[in-house]
């Protein structure tokens, strides 16, 4: 019974936003296009390797589109790598 | 088509009723998705991931992104698209499976889900039955200015959780047929002419209004 009373709301819901959003949507400013990087291109790329050639960094350009990698943690943390570290000695 | 559960219709009706809400608060603000999905950048730059680490839902084990770039089966209207992963095995970062990407215009509106080989993102590959499973247990939540595109995010994989199923069933029957043609299995997944193996062009106001006649 409540979740036939929350599909009807929500259907209520869904009814009067969709063709609010068709409204709106054409008046929406585009993004803006996509540029070249400032710095060299990393882009992978666009003419095909041979078939069965294997990346050569898998965590790099050479597959576009996998997720971000962490960045290393520094190995030393009284380091230059770590510029807001207390001064030692 | 593995025979799992299909989607009940009140979950898909909510999920697009949140996905439309989200767009409409966005045009209502003058903005769309594309520009929330550039996380306040002012351009948006070849290749670079928005936001730079990821949408990451450390709990759930799911990862997304937004980017452009070019690809041979790229819609003329796309401005860019989300990749959408899962973690296959909690605390290895390096394991993960792609559940789809999907392709937005430059005013947001959402226009085709696809699927990759295993070259485009460097993925461990799954097969599409282990794609379902993690469709059916997708999550994604953020805290911040992201929240809202998770949150929309997530009621599109929700959504069209049957339809990505489906495309990852093509995806594996395309290759399997494709696969003859190649001296081996890994040389088929690596092969950078396959980037998208299978799309499908989605309507958002479409399936939202589609839904609302289902329901009366």
């Amino acid at each position: 019974m409540a979740s036939k009373r929350t599909s009807r709301s929500t259907a209520a819901a869904l009814a009067q936003s969709l063709p609010a959003l068709l409204l709106a949507l054409a008046s929406v400013t585009p993004a803006a296009a996509v540029a070249q990087p400032a710095a060299p291109a990393k882009a992978a790329s666009a003419a095909p390797a041979a078939p069965g050639k294997k990346a050569d960094n898998p965590c790099g350009p050479a597959n576009p589109c996998g997720p971000a990698k962490k960045k290393k943690k520094s190995d030393n943390p009284c380091g230059p790598a770590n510029p807001c570290g207390p001064k030692k000695g | 088509m593995n025979a799992a559960a299909s989607l009940p219709p009140a979950t898909a009706l909510q999920a697009a009723e949140r996905a439309v809400a989200l767009q409409l608060a966005w045009a209502r603000r003058g903005t769309s998705l594309t520009q929330a999905a550039l996380a306040g950048a002012r351009r948006c730059e070849l290749l670079r991931h928005y936001p730079a680490q990821d949408l990451v839902d450390a709990e759930a084990g799911t990862v997304a992104y937004y980017h452009a770039h070019a690809s041979r089966r790229r819609p003329a209207d796309e401005h860019g698209h989300f990749h959408v992963f899962a973690r296959r095995e909690a605390g290895d970062p390096s394991s993960f499976l792609h559940l789809g990407g999907l392709s937005l215009d430059a005013q947001g509106r959402a226009l085709r889900w696809f699927t990759t080989n295993r070259w485009v993102t460097g993925e461990r590959w799954a097969d599409a039955a282990e794609v379902q499973a993690a469709l059916a247990r997708f999550r994604l939540r953020a805290r911040g200015r992201l929240a809202p595109v998770a949150t929309w995010l997530e009621a599109m994989v929700r959504l069209y959780r049957d339809d990505l199923a489906a495309l990852a069933h093509r995806r594996d029957a395309q290759l399997d047929r494709r696969a003859a043609a190649y001296p081996s299995r890994d040389a088929l997944l690596e092969d950078r002419r396959l980037d998208v193996v299978t799309e499908r062009r989605i309507d958002l106001p479409a399936r939202a209004a589609a839904l609302l006649r289902a329901a009366g």
